[in-house]
């Protein structure tokens, strides 16, 4: 090394103290990262206007199924030539329309967790955006130069994603609660909150935001690129909404004669969330909720875990 | 050296077809401003990158402090940096992005308004990323850089997109950084703002080290001084000045000579009676030496 004169000595440097709970420096940073743009808002609104078209839905839906059931001058006549067996059919869903009990049961369960559909969708998109947003906006490099220990951050930005999962549940939740509360006082029913089968379906509507968020999060860990991991997303879900159970019905008929088949369309996630969520079987051949909460919990896990193990080794340029 | 030097060595990094970084070494001291030269694509980025822990090695290491980047506690408050490319979400404030930062390094987000009034910004700090000019956009950098008071910077081409004044403001702020003692890194590929700016200087083509040394003495490893002679009789004085030096003829008559000092020339002329009309030291710069250093290496690649 060379000689050098003695530098000066060092001018006042200031003191900046420790704060923030080591583990959870992440978790609100990632939360600042969320809440300090537009997306938070869209994503919230969008949540709103959602929930709130879908609860008119379904108490229009509710206010005509339970007048059926009220209405006590309604007597049962089979139809002309029909069999016995058809009759009897006939008869206990004749009995099921007219039974006020489960049908406020019924009603409840729907106008309590009113906005599902969209809900899952955007807490799915949410949780694939806090990842593929740095790629996007090239916030990786100044990420992980605060934070070199990259796996540090995936699981910084997990716990930020199933926090905000959480608040979206919470709030669409609370408004619904709001509304059937209202709904049910002005039509005079109970409003079943009482009942396990409703109690079942806000727990596994919470359960189900969570895994979504989980699997997009998932999603988003493997496919960095902002619009290739939206895209496969939506195709996740709505695909499967859409056109999923029809390809098992076709292999089913077409190709592999087995009730299994039919059971085992459980592995695509969107049947794997209705399996779960559904109070009764979803099909007669479907399979138990569990297997659903495993097969979106083994998604996401599988495709967190090879996202991971890509991006210790990504190149950040 | 247990201070807070960047040292590396034997760094090199393959891309598909590219050797972008080729079996490079060097050392950088602290209290210092270095310079790191090199043409466009000489692999610059992607050492610093290395450097950084954003890009994998093929081979070689690289310390700060004699530690790895990865291995520091509290990266940001040990080593500030400034990277092409390293953005900021166009929808956020500046100040925001530098509070989420703030967040993830444990610092009192207050911090992010200090630095902002340093850089200058503060009167932007509120809007968006998106309408940041250039040169904002790299003070941003810089504040985002120094919110942990660093003792060793990293800067990559920080001059981009500055106006020279903001030149002149982030030349005397590197300057005093280095003067507290810091280590100062700065690429670049303004020769004369770095002949201003830097101590020493590590100068690199096609991925591989070129030369490394204090600004004084990468020039004078290029051949020293030359000297510009104009006189009526050439042939004379280049025949008593004999084999030690090399004289070239310039365009208008002159002669320039490499190898003696003025005192030697003015005694060989006045031996051989050879009249003197003119006689000055041809300052070489860091922009010529470079030139000559790299030429044919400076190809993109
Ligand atoms: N991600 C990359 N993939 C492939 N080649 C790259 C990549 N990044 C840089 N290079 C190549 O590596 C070489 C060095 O690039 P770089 O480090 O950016 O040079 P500099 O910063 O000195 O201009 C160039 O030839 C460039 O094309
Ligand atoms: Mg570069």
């Amino acid at each position: 090394m060379t000689a050098t004169i003695q530098a000066p000595p060092a001018a006042q440097r200031p003191v900046i103290a420790h704060v923030g709970i080591p583990g959870l420096r992440l978790v609100r940073s990632e939360i600042r990262k969320i809440t300090t743009t537009n997306a938070w808002w869209l994503f919230g609104i969008a949540s709103l206007v959602f929930t709130g078209f879908a609860l008119f839905i379904n108490m229009s839906e509710a206010a005509q199924h339970l007048a059926r059931a009220r209405d006590t001058t309604a007597v049962f006549r089979p139809g002309r030539g029909m069999s016995p067996a058809e009759i009897a059919a006939a008869k206990a869903e004749f009995a099921q329309l007219h039974d006020l009990p489960l049908q406020a049961v019924n009603a409840a369960g729907n106008i309590f967790t009113s906005g599902q559909f969209f809900g899952l969708l955007l807490v799915m998109l949410l949780g694939t955006l806090v990842i593929t947003n740095e790629f996007q906006y090239q916030t990786a490099t100044a990420t992980f130069l605060t934070t070199p220990q990259r796996t540090r951050v995936v699981f910084g930005k997990l716990l930020a994603v199933l926090g905000l999962g959480f608040l979206f549940w919470l709030v669409t939740r609370a408004v619904s609660f709001a509304a059937g509360l209202l709904f049910f006082h002005n039509i005079g029913l109970t409003n079943s909150l009482g009942e396990w089968p409703v109690q079942r379906a806000i727990i596994f509507n919470l359960v189900a935001y969570l895994l979504w968020a989980l699997l997009g999060f998932g999603l988003g860990t493997l496919i960095n690129s902002q619009i290739g991991a939206v895209v496969t997303a939506m195709i996740i879900y709505l695909g499967g909404f859409v056109g999923g159970m029809g390809v098992f019905n076709l292999i089913r008929s077409f190709l592999i004669h087995g009730d299994w088949v039919l059971t085992s369309a459980v592995v695509m996630p969107s049947i794997a969330s209705q399996v779960m969520v559904s109070p009764e079987k979803m099909y007669a051949e479907a399979a138990p909720w569990w297997v659903g909460v495993l097969v979106m919990t083994g998604w996401s896990l599988i495709a967190g875990a090879i996202g991971i193990a890509l991006n210790r080794r990504r190149d950040i340029t | 050296m247990a201070d807070d030097g960047i040292a590396v060595s034997g760094l090199t990094k393959l891309y598909k077809n590219v050797r972008a970084v080729d079996d490079l070494s060097f050392t950088v001291s602290p209290g210092r401003v270095t310079g790191f030269l090199g043409p466009n694509g000489a692999g610059k980025t992607t050492t610093l990158r290395m450097v950084l822990n954003l890009v994998r090695p093929t081979a070689g290491t690289t310390t700060i402090g004699g530690r790895r980047y990865a291995d520091l506690t509290d990266p940001i408050r040990k080593v500030g940096a400034l990277l092409e490319a390293s953005g900021a979400h166009r929808g956020r404030t500046g100040r925001n992005h530098l509070r989420m930062l703030c967040d993830a390094a444990g610092i009192p987000v207050s911090r992010a308004d200090d630095v902002l009034t340093t850089v200058g910004l503060t009167s932007a700090a509120d809007r968006k990323f998106k309408g940041y000019s250039l040169g904002m956009r790299q003070r941003l950098g810089i504040a985002a850089a120094l919110l942990g008071d660093p003792d060793v910077l990293i800067l990559d081409e920080p001059a981009n997109g500055l106006d020279p004044e903001g030149i002149r403001w982030m030349r005397d702020l590197l300057k005093s950084l280095a003067d507290e003692g810091r280590t100062v890194l700065v690429s670049s590929h303004l020769l004369s703002e770095m002949e201003l700016l830097a101590d020493d200087v590590v100068i690199i083509a096609a991925g591989k080290l070129v030369q490394q040394g204090t600004v004084a003495e990468v020039i004078d490893s290029a051949g020293g001084a030359q000297m510009l002679v104009r006189t009526p009789r050439p042939e004379a004085l280049i025949a008593e000045l004999g084999a030690a030096i090399t004289a070239t003829r310039v365009e208008d008559g002159a002669l320039r000579i490499v190898g003696a000092d003025g005192p030697t020339i003015g005694a060989a002329a006045m031996r051989v009676g050879a009249e003197i009309h003119e006689l000055t030291v041809e300052r070489r710069d860091l922009e010529n030496v470079f030139l000559q250093l790299t030429a044919g290496k400076a190809d993109i690649r």
